[in-house]
């Protein structure tokens, strides 16, 4: 199977800050992680794979197709990211949820009966009509969730989606990230390992904006090969 | 890479869309919405202007002909004038014949007409603390400065380029003062604004100044002054109001069709009555005498000889070089 | 001027404003007519400008900012002579026979607030989460739809700014004077009479006019501060 994202030497730098350096590895069709102290570059990296940013340098192919400034939007299109801090439009959850559909076309019925179908997925039937920002944090977490999984994504991209959650709505996000990850790309940033072990095959830890190892999360978790990665899990567990 | 069968129009844009076809709409039919009437602009003087005659002119000759609407604008006589020569207005409707003059001399304006006369007074505080009660103007004048310059009244001065303005100077040159240099005095004010305006300063300070009749009449009856009128009609005082249509071959922009209709309708029987009969309910005395009556009849020929004396031009209201396309204006 | 005027000139204006006196009504309605127009083409104009600044970086934008937000001080006076001199037949603009016309003194109306617009709309789109953009953006929207999210969240800071631009123009006298000139059943509007009538002495009329005008003002103004304190 063919690759989905190809890293080709690809640098991040904002002025004379450098976030991301020589990153070169390939990601397949497995759920995977991206761990690392924060600082690291984990956020960047993700935005990059999202099309929300483009690299400073190197080349980065998606289903072997190069991105580039022209086709970032049709990427956009196909992949989808949650970020850190949940942020919501001034309105209600179901136009929140709307959104995405409407904007690609979709009438407003039949945006409206996907959205309830996936908010029901959530456990968060009922919620259609409140206003979306007066949500609980848990409750934020799944409706922006359920706001890229209606989407129906190729790429599901989720920043540290389980910081700052209680375990019951931890789980209902787990398991539905594990439903999705059987028909789509799932790379999550995170350093929860309990959910990492879990939810994703491969893993990639980055330090001060460079590749350290990557492999089978098992395997690294475990059997760390790189000093650096052992202190890491070390510090955190 | 993820092609997506696309509408043309994505849902959250119609509003935009709406809107910017709604506003386009509006915008388009407040521009470009034809005016019916043909619209003719007449720059005035406020002494005029304020008295609620042109008005009423106005009323009248947009009756007898509703295909047009007619304007004032109006500012002191020098501004009046210097609108017109910028070509933004179609005629004037003055009363400074030597400005007058200068317009038609430098062809913004033909068919120069006289339609009426007043006089300007002179007022000031009713126990008239410089004594000029019932004196000729230039005397007056005289007294009042040496009052003034003694520290016993004030003068003011409309200070703003009008026709009333320009009067009150040549009065002062006439009584042998230095405009320029009295007016730099503590006791010179100057209003820089219309008659009215001037009036009411004048009684603040308890000082004189020189006013139309008009003007004086209805400040006083509103009660808005308590000056007296010291010194009355005489030969220097005397005011004349013109109408000038503005140069076609000088202003192309001008309607002069329109603005030789006008004058013409100034110059009737109808109108010229109406001069008679205006203010004569209101204040006791007609504010503005008919021109033409006077000129037809020979009636005073005194009158008539201080006219020509002071608002002809060799001889003649308007001398033939500065006519065009005339008719019988000019009998 | 002595008490007994004044309060005669008030009891007119109760009067005239009570009897809908159709001279009061015109003029009213003319000033709000004018105002309106004036503020639809500064919105039109303003909005997609002061968005435009506010969601792109680019070399110089603090610059523009600055140059707008100066600008919110231009004198009216000013603003009206400079139109009149473009505006006068004999010059550059003349054969637009716009003097002395309601569009004329709409135009500058319009020019006068559309640094207020431009100015507000930047800040109420920079103040909408930078990441806002960024939402829009992974969720599939384009350039535009993204813009136009963005200024659907910031719509309550916009109309803010509209409606104070309304304000503005509505109460400003300088540019109605120079390019209009209080012509009768043309271009009289309430500041515009307001000022001349007082100099012909027509006190009562004046006084309800400026009651007229205050209140105008005054309400808007306090839906400007109920909508500000809902931001």
């Amino acid at each position: 199977m063919r690759s989905i994202y190809e890293l080709d030497d690809v640098s991040k730098s904002y002025g004379k800050l450098v976030a991301l350096e020589g990153l070169t590895f390939n990601i397949e069709g497995a759920p995977t992680a991206v761990l690392g102290y924060s600082g690291a570059g984990k956020t960047t990296l993700l935005r990059l794979l999202a099309g929300l940013e483009t690299p400073s340098a190197g080349m980065i192919r998606f289903k072997g197709a190069k991105v580039t400034e022209k086709n970032l939007r049709s990427l956009r299109r196909v992949v989808t990211m949650l970020f850190q801090d949940t942020l919501f439009f001034n309105q209600s959850v179901l136009e929140n949820v709307t959104y995405g559909l409407r904007i690609r076309g979709v009438g407003k019925e039949e945006a409206a009966r996907r959205a309830r179908e996936t908010l029901a997925s959530l456990r968060l039937e009922g919620f259609e009509n409140r206003k979306a920002a007066k949500l609980s944090g848990g409750e934020q977490q799944r409706v922006a969730l359920a706001r890229a999984l209606v989407l129906e994504p190729e790429v599901l991209l989720l920043d540290e989606p389980t910081a700052n959650l209680d375990p019951a709505n931890a789980t209902v996000i787990g398991e539905v990230i594990q439903e999705f990850a059987k028909k789509g790309l799932v790379i999550i940033s995170t350093h929860d390992f309990l959910h990492v072990r879990r939810l994703t095959k491969w893993a990639v830890y980055l330090e001060k904006g460079r590749v350290v190892e990557t492999g089978e999360t098992r395997d690294l978790l475990d059997n760390p090969k790189d000093e650096r990665t052992r202190r890491f899990l070390n510090g955190l567990f | 890479m993820g092609t997506e069968g696309m509408k043309a129009l994505t849902t959250p844009q119609w509003p935009l869309v709406a809107g910017i076809i709604i506003v386009t709409a509006l915008m388009g039919a407040y521009f470009l919405y034809p005016r019916p009437k043909t619209q003719m602009i007449v720059s005035t003087t406020t002494s005029l202007y304020e008295t609620g005659l042109l008005d009423i002119l106005e009323q009248r000759f947009e009756q007898k002909n509703p295909g047009y609407n007619v304007s004032f604008v109006s500012q002191g006589t020098g501004k009046a004038i210097e609108t017109a020569k910028r070509g933004d207005v179609d005629m004037i409707l003055v009363h400074d014949p030597p400005l007058e003059r200068e317009f038609l001399d430098g062809g913004y304006g033909v068919n120069r007409k006289i339609i009426a006369y007043n006089f300007f007074i002179i007022v000031g505080p009713s126990n008239d603390p410089a004594g000029i009660r019932g004196k000729s103007p230039l005397e007056a004048l005289r007294m009042i400065k040496a009052a003034a310059e003694s520290g016993t009244t004030f003068w003011v001065s409309r200070g703003d380029n009008s026709g009333t303005h320009a009067k009150e100077k040549r009065l002062w040159a006439a009584a042998g003062a230095n405009y320029e240099q009295i007016r730099t005095q503590t006791w010179y004010l100057e209003a820089g604004t219309g008659m009215t305006a001037t009036l009411m300063l004048a009684n603040q300070k308890n000082a004189y100044t020189l006013s139309d009749v008009a003007s004086y009449l209805k400040n006083s009856k509103q009660g808005n002054i308590q000056l007296a009128k010291l010194v009355e009609a005489g030969k220097d005082t005397l005011n004349v109001y013109s109408v000038i249509a503005c140069n076609p071959q000088e202003l192309p922009s001008a309607k002069f069709d329109v603005a030789m209709k006008f004058i013409e309708f100034l110059i009737s029987n109808e109108t010229q009555e109406l001069f008679e009969v205006f203010g004569v309910q209101d204040y006791g005395e007609a504010l503005f005498k008919p021109w033409i009556p006077l000129l037809r009849s020979g009636s005073n020929p005194e009158l008539r000889q201080w006219v020509e004396e002071y608002a002809y031009f060799e001889g003649n209201e308007c001398p033939i070089q500065y006519r065009y396309n005339a008719g019988n204006l000019y009998g | 001027m002595s008490m007994g005027i004044i309060w005669e000139g008030l009891q007119q204006a109760v009067q005239l404003i009570a009897s809908g006196d159709p001279e009061l009504v015109e003029i009213t309605l003319r000033s709000l007519q004018v105002s309106f127009y004036a503020i639809l083409m500064a919105s039109a104009v303003g909005v997609p400008l002061g968005a435009a600044i506010g969601l792109r970086e680019f070399r110089g934008k603090r610059l523009v900012k600055t140059i707008f937000t100066t600008l919110i001080g231009m004198p009216t006076v000013a603003l009206g002579l400079i139109l009149y001199l473009l505006l006068s037949r004999s010059g550059p603009l003349g054969f637009l026979q716009l003097l002395y016309t309601v569009q004329a003194i709409s135009i500058g109306q319009a020019l006068l607030v559309i640094p207020i617009i431009v100015s507000f709309t930047t800040s109420a789109v920079e103040a909408r989460d930078v990441r806002l953009r960024d939402l829009a953006r992974t969720l599939g929207a384009s350039e535009l739809d993204t813009s136009i999210a963005i200024l659907r969240e910031a719509s309550n800071a916009i109309v803010v700014a509209v409606v104070a631009a309304f304000n503005r123009a509505f109460a400003e006298l300088g540019i109605a004077l120079m390019v209009g000139l209080n012509i009768r059943g043309l271009t009289r509007v309430l500041t515009t009479h307001i000022a001349l009538q007082h100099e012909a002495g027509e006190l009562g009329l004046s006084i309800a006019l400026s009651i007229i005008l205050m209140a105008i003002v005054f309400t808007l103004n306090g839906l400007v501060n109920v909508l500000r304190r809902e931001e």
